[in-house]
């Protein structure tokens, strides 16, 4: 296993019901990954996740049958390829494939060119001016760095209200700036922004396992992207979700599959390479229909928790049969029920770092047991006073399962009180009554639109004029 | 009516919020006009007098600010920051109070917002991974484009700061004003995910059942009289055509003078003749407080514009009394029914008939409990 999140600890944990050893390649002892590699007569080894030398040294050392690769950075830093010429069997994207979650601006232009569902109106920008022109001329904006940062630097403004014209400039142009700040971070990509249109609606995320042939999709699930209580703040990596979901219709989750289905096929002829692991569609039910707002070329965060729980196969089986191209006979069963997962952050996250780091917590085993809810650690280590300290993103994520989402919430809710220590929050709105009414409700205005529009062919074209610069028309 | 608050936290740090302060108070013009902002900036807080009537006229920069709309200033420096309240109590920062509302800044640029167990609402917002906007009237976030998240619950404090935002307390708000649902509040509204307009049109059908004259046409006072009219008349089968047209806007029940009440009377409202000559007229209104509006729209529908009949329907109990939660009203001096038995009111208003909703009728036609003290009988009568 590689990585060291609570997407791997679950990934680990599903595995490991199947049966399977484990032994774990993290860049911090993840206190789950540590267990449970010692319970089933593993080890687990702290190296540079991302650095492919390290990793292959690590399963060098292990002999594993399958190497799982959890997180997107070490598929974009090419792990998955060094292991698979080391002669591993590997779950995980080469690089080359990774790209269609690592550049966003390569994703939307292979969405184009190979006419894939769900495509939004985009441009792509090296100077803030440009962008800023090209976000006026849209209206509602999203701007993104073309690299994936972890949910970081993106701004949304919807700009429909002509009177707070001027308004959300500086919005704007400070977003697009950020971004390319960012970007000089990570120095792997040039500074360019991307700019596409905002659009409004409900979130889902459709995961999916792919051995470059057959895709295996998982329940939908949909994750809460704003850090803070509400919704409101900005965006984080992922603050809870809920699966499956009541509110979005099947067709709507099939489209989705269809969309990653058309862009692994892309994949292999565009850059000549099978996608062989995880390729997972953020998707967000619009006015115009499921679009993608991004790919991940991985599981998600937290959404693999509620995934794997659900997965009622024998999951090694699963991601091995992935790995070896035999993913079409690959058992398809599911539990019934719904789960909620919340994410634990410390104080600080996502906006400091520095003071969201070294906060100590403990965490009631009773508790969490007598409720019957899981806990997945994440960015956190076991401190050598006792408990466990965090590293400054999300702390651990608790799951919780019920015959409805409203039992699967109240049970998840109780168990919070499991996660005990300062400074330590989470979204007690996710999944909620008033939440689940709100996100019915908005996916039935927006589905009633994208509906009339299709009835009258009005999702097949699109013009967007920009005075003084001329007409585009796109054709979907 | 209470005051409308506002509260907007910017995540992303300092810019101008001056266009979101000003729409943001200029939505809830129909509370007042005096418009009062403060806004925190880089440690210092600034006061800020908003003149709605200019557009575009000021900068605040900033990355959070609170403020409010009412018929007087209602934002006050306190220990700690600034409070922009309305009710009679005076809470410190993160206190909570009984029947007090209440936006308030920190000297460190966090936003406190407060709805109380009962009264007054809060609603709070989104606008993408920016904004939190925090408003008396909910349609305040859709204004600046945002959307709205909920009602904030009765008694729950919100807390918005750069590192999150954190929610104590609250459960389900009980008694609210019956005033803010009968016409303080703006139509669009949504008070604990149901919207006014729907209630409003749960008590015009009630109207209906008491409004019993035989009449042609049905026509609304501006504004809020409109939509009553309109949805009495869809119950009643008659025709709602808009029978005035006004010259300047404003809320004639906030005006203590009887002459510049008289005043904005006509500018609010000159009658659109054909749709009344010569035909019995349905006149509906929000509320009947000292009686002058209907008087003299009654006489201009007759007297000017040729009506035949002119009978009243208010939807709302007369207000009897003041209130003592701190609602400004006129002096219960100038209240009619404290003087005149109802059946002397029509005959003092130069009426036919008039027709009003009695303070239980509207709790049962809102279906929840409300407050209606200023609606009911003065003790010593």
């Amino acid at each position: 296993m590689v990585g060291d999140g609570a997407r791997e600890h679950a990934i680990a944990w599903a595995v490991a019901k199947s049966g399977a050893r484990i032994y774990a390649a993290v860049g911090h002892p993840n206190p789950g990954l540590v267990q449970l590699s010692k319970e089933t007569g593993g080890w687990h080894r702290v190296v540079k996740t991302t650095s492919p030398k390290e990793v292959v040294k690590v399963a060098e050392e292990a002999s594993p049958d399958l190497v799982i690769i959890g997180p997107e950075e070490p598929l974009f830093a090419g792990v998955a390829d060094a292991l698979r010429e080391a002669g591993f069997l590997t779950f995980g994207a080469s690089a080359k494939a990774a790209v269609v979650e690592m550049r966003k601006d390569v994703a939307r232009s292979l969405q184009w060119k190979y006419r894939i569902p769900g495509r939004l109106i985009y441009g792509v920008f090296k100077e803030v001016e440009d962008a800023y022109s090209f976000a006026k001329a849209l209206g509602s904006v999203a701007i993104k760095p073309i690299r994936q940062a972890g949910g970081k630097g993106v701004r949304v403004v919807y700009g429909d209200a002509k009177y707070l014209d001027g308004a959300f400039d500086e919005v704007v142009a400070r977003g697009a700036a950020e971004v390319k700040e960012q970007l000089r971070h990570y120095g792997d990509v040039e500074e360019a922004v991307l700019v596409e249109e905002a659009v409004w609606g409900v979130e889902y995320t459709v995961q999916t396992l792919t051995d470059g042939d057959f895709v295996f999709p998982l329940p939908p699930v949909q994750d809460n992207p704003h850090a803070y209580e509400l919704g409101l703040g900005p965006e984080c990596g992922g603050m809870g979700s809920l699966s499956p979901l009541p509110f979005i219709e099947e067709a709507e989750v099939d489209e989705a599959v269809e969309a990653v289905r058309a862009t692994v096929e892309a994949v292999r002829r565009e850059f000549g390479v099978k996608y062989v692991g995880a390729l997972s569609g953020q998707m967000m039910l619009t006015a115009r229909g499921p679009v993608v707002i991004e790919y991940y070329a991985r599981l998600g965060d937290p959404e693999a928790v509620n995934a794997l729980f659900l997965y009622d196969g024998n999951a090694y089986d699963l991601f091995k049969r992935a790995a070896e191209g035999r993913l079409a006979g690959a058992e398809r069963r599911f539990k019934g029920g719904y789960t909620v997962v919340k994410a634990f952050a410390p104080l600080g996250y996502p906006q400091s770092r520095e003071l969201a780091k070294g906060r100590r917590f403990w965490i009631d085993w009773d508790l969490a047991k007598r409720e019957g809810c899981l806990v997945f650690f994440g960015s956190a280590v076991e401190s050598p006073e006792g408990g466990y300290v965090t590293l400054g993103s999300r702390a651990v994520e608790v799951l919780a399962h019920g015959d409805t989402p409203e039992e699967a919430y109240r049970r998840v809710e109780r168990c919070a009180a499991a996660v005990r220590g300062e400074g330590l929050f989470h979204r007690s709105d996710i999944a909620s009554p008033w939440y689940l009414k709100a996100m019915a409700e908005k996916a039935e205005l927006v589905r009633a639109v994208y509906k009339w529009r299709r009835g009258r062919g009005l999702d097949k074209r699109r013009i967007v004029w920009r005075p003084g610069v001329g007409v585009e028309v796109y054709e979907f | 009516m209470s005051a409308g608050l506002f509260a907007i936290y910017h995540f992303g740090g300092g810019i101008d919020l001056y266009p979101f302060l000003y729409y943001g108070l200029k939505a809830m013009s129909n509370r007042g006009d005096v418009a009062v902002a403060y806004v925190y900036n880089n440690g210092e807080i600034r006061r800020l007098e908003v003149d709605l009537s200019r557009e575009g006229e000021g900068s605040a920069p900033g990355a959070a600010a609170v403020g409010c709309v009412y018929v007087e200033d209602c934002c006050k420096e306190v220990d700690g920051g600034v409070i922009c309240k309305f009710g009679r109590e005076e809470p410190a920062l993160g206190e909570r109070p009984s029947a007090t509302a209440y936006v308030a800044l920190t000297k460190d640029g966090a936003v406190y917002a407060y709805r109380p167990p009962k009264l007054w609402h809060l609603a709070v917002g989104v606008h993408g991974f920016d904004f939190a906007i925090v408003a008396t009237e909910a349609a305040v976030v859709e204004v600046l484009g945002g959307e709205v998240r909920r009602s904030i619950l009765g008694g729950e404090l919100l807390k918005i700061h750069s590192l999150g935002v954190e929610s104590t307390g609250g459960g389900e708000a009980e008694e609210l004003c019956a005033l803010e649902i009968l016409y303080a509040s703006r139509l669009d509204n949504v008070i604990d995910g149901v919207e006014v307009a729907e209630t409003r049109a749960k008590l015009a059908e009630t109207l209906a059942e008491k409004a019993r004259a035989e009449v042609d046409v049905i026509v609304g006072v501006p504004e809020t009289g409109m939509f009553y009219a309109s949805a009495l008349a869809r119950r009643l089968g008659v025709w709602s055509p808009p029978a005035f047209v006004a010259t300047a806007r404003g809320r004639s029940a906030l005006l203590d003078e009887v002459k510049e009440r008289l005043a904005v009377i006509q500018l609010k409202a000159n009658v659109v003749k054909t749709v009344v000559r010569g035909k019995r007229v349905m006149l509906v209104d929000d509320s009947v407080i000292s009686g002058i509006t209907i008087r003299q729209m009654a006489q201009m529908l007759r007297g000017k514009a040729g009506a035949r009949e002119v009978h009243v329907a208010v939807a709302s109990p007369p207000l009897r009394r003041s209130c003592p939660y701190g609602v400004k009203t006129p002096p219960v001096s100038h209240m009619i029914y404290n003087h005149l038995a109802p059946r002397e009111v029509a005959e003092a208003l130069e009426v036919d008939s008039i027709a009003y909703l009695e303070a239980e009728e509207v709790e049962k036609a809102v279906g929840k409990r409300l407050c209606t003290l200023c609606l009911r009988p003065p003790l010593d009568k």
